[in-house]
């Protein structure tokens, strides 16, 4: 027996040696910069050592550290990033958000992130500063800062609307602009009659945008003057007429009426048969199939003539497909608004305040943002005689992903710069619309709460897969609404949605008693 | 007469079996082929086809001048996929081998400890913790190597096949003077290939298919597999999609993803070379078929 | 004197069995602790370990089955788990002993190779020809057919699509597998029995079958456990096939998915621990099972 241990622990020495003979192992030297970490969400880059050995130049000579940016495509990211925390693997920063399963609230309160409550208007004076301070409540968890907030260049107010194809409200007289302002429910009513007008015109094309991924009403709060309390997915929101009351969002009126809407277009064959399993819509996109969409998000990109974004079908170019874009919705900070895009640093790195002033670095040195955003100007882009950059073809591109990294927004609206924007004159005029909405847009009236979701996570586990089941059936239109609702609302019952709901709700009272 | 017309008919009658299933194998195989080659235009307003509508070489432009290179996945995955195999094939046939040896006294209890974790696993974190805290693996060939290092299921088939092994010919050679290493080396292994062959391919698929560990513990584009090139092309799309209301510019990134003919064009070319595999091992299960019959 | 020297021989043998078996404790048994987790409220920063313990300990099973879903999922699990099992086998056996009529070497390979190209691909690939072929208004089959159907609305059409899927991916591999077994038989039996006059159907019959039974039987029981292992086992097919579509859960879903699918947005991993604990011990009981039922018939092929 002994023998036999002998030589089985000889043979594991041998075969360790082997194995971890690959790895170097670090050798500290003292005057070596600082390594530090930074994953974060990109498809694979060209030249990105070369780039980094001249971010990392600027780098060392600014801090003393050496940046190691570590990209993981899309769709591992989220799923990668979670089994680091969970298992304890060492990393410094990342990027983090509140969505896609990124789970910025879950992980802030397990303990993975630091704490930047000090340390930020410490060591990154001008990145906190710049922030305004609502947003900094989407990054706070039982009063502490968690993370740094990548305030952008598109601003942090939200507005929604809808988009129309030009041409055919033309030919139709569809008389879009009308409709701004109005609730969804009676926009919709009439897109329903315009996309039956233009389908008649042109039968080749499709009315209206359903897939497996997105629904107008559950991905889309604001559409419906409501706002999710936690995670957008699960069940509990909130209207804006009546925010101390957490409702379930798909017991309402407003829910039934859209399914209602959406099997008619379905009948009448407005929409996809197929468009509750429906994944990949970009080729119906690409080859402008589409009469009408929703619009998410962003002041400038809706009621801003000169937006680009706004001139154009998703996916397509505005010669192909020009459209017209209206808004509907008020225009709001929501509270998860911080938690959109942000950088947290590990509780367990041993570097905390060097990775706190990486993000001051990377958020003010515009030499340094632009050099790892978009590379280096003459060999990865070029200016245009109107300002207008573009990328050189097979060399280094980010892939619009610079967003992740820090912020984008500045008072000189010079960081960022798009292929998009004709000149920088309209670049200017976009970003002072951002910059008023900033300011004058409501602030939700959930900002500064989180939601605990451990209490009840049995009840959302089963809940999100009634949800997920259900939800792209019903906003497709492919299921009967009068049958189909009550039946899923029961569903949501049996699986522990009214518990979400008082807990939400419990915890929401707690919160606005105590401030 | 009528018998050899019975044995015709029941020959063809086998013939038409296996093209039949050789085409339902075969078809798709070719469909993919096809749809890599189609123009992107065609595939969105016609649909899948087997004979390209519109001809077009732009899938695999892109791949090739796209910013992965496809040829270092190559060599890193064919490294793995080579190097992996033999190791694997080595310690588990030896594994299976001792197991089926009456002289190993214990070799109940341990066939048991080999067995038990085919169904019993300690979960994704554990073995993530085991992998980067403890054997500071990631980011190294290696743990695209050790991961699939062992299993139970191939150790279970080696071991019937070493059982078929004529004791006589085991105990000859020890009359001969022959150590137990040899004996394995020179008269049990070779008389196994045709095990050995079969065993081996899978194996060889498993690596060359497997993109998890990949995804899971290579940060550096350097030696990211072709097979995690391909699913990430392929899942990307969906992920970015579901999220565009996170970011202004989401819908820029999703059109920076290739198409799906370039995403067909990579699915072609991470099918292809495992695919020859099979002729160049088909010798060996050949040999086997005769040598396997070796005569008591 | 007599034992000493028993001992010395199974030296050689031991050190033949320690690079396997290090590696096997190395790789599976090292993490065990990990199924801790499924009793914990797990906290990273305290570790697996460190961790506290749930109260009850029942707790982070209470989501699977208090589920409506627990009773569908699992029910499709085990239906899909033997459906599989006994199609593979059978028409692996079946497509075995036919190749090994083909006496042409080189239609014999070809058709080998031919029944194989599935098994190369990977479940993506798979996906993607599926959805090819299938896809509403661009699939192959709705444009040969002149109709629309939609498949990836219609439960029923997948409780064929999965399992064929499936056969269609392994076969080859089993049926390979077989065909080396059959290569394993002495010929002379067969010499025996065609002197005899015995027709090619009794010889299957009685030579080939039972003495490719330890095989089969092995390799069944190994399908029926490797299912159940949460995260080992291949249900792969089962993500990427359906196209996660909705409408096709009551037939698709299987635990695996299921689990994935719930906890997506709250990614608790002491949750996701305890169902697979739960697919371990539902796969422990089965083998069990079925080795004692092998056992009673043939005791030389039982696993243990």
């Amino acid at each position: 027996m002994n023998k036999k241990r002998a030589m089985a622990l000889l043979l594991t020495g041998v075969l360790t040696a082997g194995m971890t003979g690959g790895t170097c192992l670090e050798v500290k030297a003292e005057d070596k910069p600082v390594e530090l970490s930074f994953y974060m969400m990109n498809s694979p880059v060209n030249d990105q050592e070369r780039i980094m050995e001249k971010a990392n130049e600027i780098i060392e000579e600014k801090i003393g550290a050496h940046l190691n940016l570590i990209m993981v495509d899309g769709s591992s990211y989220a799923e990668k990033m979670n089994l680091m925390i969970n298992s304890g693997d060492a990393w410094d920063l990342c990027f983090t958000a509140s969505w896609g399963g990124l789970n910025f609230y879950e992980n802030a309160q397990k303990g993975a992130y630091a704490d930047l409550t000090e340390l930020l208007p410490k060591l990154a004076p001008e990145t906190y500063s710049r922030v305004p301070e609502g947003l900094w409540d989407g990054v706070t968890v039982d009063d502490k800062i968690y993370a740094s907030v990548n305030y952008q260049q598109w601003g942090a107010a939200s507005r929604s609307g809808f988009k129309f194809r030009k041409d055919l409200a033309d030919e139709t007289g569809f008389d879009w602009a009308s409709l701004k302002g109005k609730p969804t429910l009676e926009i919709l009513n009439a897109t329903g009659d315009f996309i039956g007008k233009a389908l008649e015109a042109h039968p080749e094309m499709i009315g209206w945008e359903t897939s497996a991924n997105y629904s107008l009403f559950a991905n889309s709060p604001l559409h419906w003057d409501m706002e999710e309390v936690g995670d957008v997915a699960t069940p509990g929101w909130i209207r804006y007429d009546d925010p101390g009351t957490v409702i379930n969002q798909f017991d309402t009126e407003e829910f039934m009426e859209f399914c209602k809407i959406m099997r008619d277009w379905y009948d009448k064959g407005y929409v996809r048969k197929d468009g509750a399993t429906v994944k990949d819509t970009s080729p119906d996109r690409k080859a402008a199939k589409f009469i009408a969409e929703q619009t998410t998000g962003w002041p400038d990109s809706i009621d801003f003539e000169g937006n680009a974004d706004a001139e154009k079908m998703s996916m397509c170019t505005a010669d192909i497909a020009p459209a017209v874009a209206v808004s509907n919705t008020r225009t709001v900070i929501k509270a998860g608004a911080g938690a959109n895009a942000a950088v947290a640093v590990s509780s367990q790195s041993p570097n905390i305040e060097k990775a706190v002033e990486l993000i001051e670095l990377l958020n003010t040195d515009d030499e340094l943002y632009m050099l790892i955003t978009q590379g280096e100007e003459g060999t990865d882009y070029v200016y245009g005689e109107d300002g207008t950059s573009t990328l050189v073809d097979g060399k280094y591109n980010f892939n619009f992903n610079e967003w992740q990294l820090g912020q984008s927004y500045s008072p000189e609206f010079t960081r960022a710069r798009y292929d998009n924007n004709e000149s920088g004159e309209k670049q200017k005029e976009s970003q002072s619309i951002v910059f008023a909405a900033d300011k004058e847009a409501d602030v939700s009236p959930l900002s500064g709460f989180v939601f605990d979701p451990s209490p009840v996570k049995t009840q959302i586990a089963n809940c999100s897969s009634v949800i997920t089941e259900m939800v792209p059936a019903l906003s497709s239109g492919s299921i009967d609404p009068e049958k189909s609702v009550p039946e899923f609302i029961k569903r949501l019952e049996g699986a522990g949605v009214n518990d979400i709901i008082a807990e939400k709700q419990a915890q929401l009272d707690a919160w606005s008693a105590e401030s | 007469m009528t018998k050899k017309k019975n044995h015709i008919l029941s020959k063809s009658i086998v013939h038409i079996i296996f093209i039949a299933a050789s085409l339902i194998c075969i078809l798709p195989l070719i469909l993919v082929i096809g749809v890599s080659f189609t123009d992107e235009n065609s595939l969105m307003m016609s649909g899948y086809h087997f004979i390209p509508k519109v001809f077009s070489l732009d899938a695999y432009k892109y791949v090739f001048t796209g910013a992965t290179s496809v040829i270092r996945a190559y060599a890193v995955t064919i490294f793995v996929t080579a190097a992996g195999t033999f190791l694997h094939l080595l310690f588990m046939s030896m594994l299976a081998y001792a197991l089926t040896r009456e002289e190993v006294t214990a070799r109940n209890k341990i066939s048991l400890f080999v067995y038990i974790p085919v169904l019993f696993s300690g979960g994704l974190v554990p073995y993530y913790m085991l992998m980067t805290r403890y054997l500071h693996l990631k980011n190294t060939i290696w743990v695209l190597i050790l991961v699939q290092l062992v299993s139970a299921t191939n150790v279970l088939i080696m071991k019937n096949f070493f059982r078929n092994i004529p004791q006589s010919l085991i105990e000859s050679a020890r009359i001969d003077g022959s150590g137990e290493f040899r004996t394995f080396f020179s008269i049990v292994l070779p008389l196994s290939t045709p095990s050995l062959a079969s065993i081996g391919l899978f194996v060889a698929i498993a690596y060359w298919n497997d993109w998890m560990t990949c995804s899971l513990y290579i940060e550096t584009p350097k030696l990211h597999t072709l097979q995690y090139l391909l699913q990430s092309l392929m899942n990307n799309i969906g992920y970015l999609q579901a999220n565009a209301g996170a970011s202004h510019s989401m819908e820029q990134a999703i059109l920076t993803l290739p198409s799906e003919g370039a995403r067909m064009a990579t699915c072609v070319l991470a099918i292809g070379p495992i695919i020859f595999l099979y002729p160049f091992l088909q010798k060996y299960f050949a040999k086997g078929l005769t040598i396997g019959a070796v005569k008591e | 004197m007599k034992r000493k020297k028993k001992l010395k021989r199974q030296v050689p043998f031991y050190l033949m069995m320690a690079p396997g078996l290090f590696l096997i404790g190395l790789l599976c048994y090292l993490p065990l602790p990990g199924l801790l987790v499924a009793f914990k409220d797990y906290n990273p920063i305290q570790g697996i370990l460190g961790s506290e313990f749930m109260d009850p300990w029942y707790k982070n099973f209470e989501f699977f089955f208090k589920s409506e879903s627990a009773k569908t999922v699992t029910f499709n699990t085990l239906f899909y788990n033997f459906l599989e099992a006994v199609l593979i086998t059978a028409g692996a056996v079946a497509l075995a002993i036919l190749l090994n009529e083909v006496k042409n070497k080189y239609l014999s390979g070809f058709y080998k190779g031919a029944i194989l190209i599935p098994t190369f691909l990977s479940w993506v690939v798979i996906q993607y020809i599926l959805f090819s072929f299938l896809s509403v208004d661009r699939g192959i089959v709705n444009n040969v057919m002149g109709q629309e159907i939609y498949w990836y609305s219609e439960p029923g059409y997948w409780r064929f699509i999965m399992p064929l899927a499936y056969v269609w991916k392994n076969i080859g591999y089993y049926s390979v597998l077989y065909v080396a077994a059959i290569a394993g038989i002495n010929t002379d039996y067969y010499e025996a029995a065609q002197l005899d006059g015995a027709t090619k159907w009794q010889q299957i019959r009685h030579i080939t079958l039972p003495l490719i039974r330890p095989t089969v039987i092995v390799l069944s029981l190994l399908w029926v456990g490797k299912l159940f292992n949460g995260g080992l086992g291949d249900w792969n097919g089962f993500y990427t096939l359906p196209n996660d579509s909705g409408a096709l859960y009551a037939a698709t879903d299987v635990i695996d998915t299921y689990v994935f699918r719930s906890l997506r947005t709250i990614g608790d991993y002491g949750m996701s621990a305890a169902v697979g604990l739960y697919q371990s011990i539902v796969g422990f009981v089965l083998v069990l099972i079925s080795n004692t039922v092998i056992k009673k018939v043939d005791p030389d092929s039982a696993l243990f």
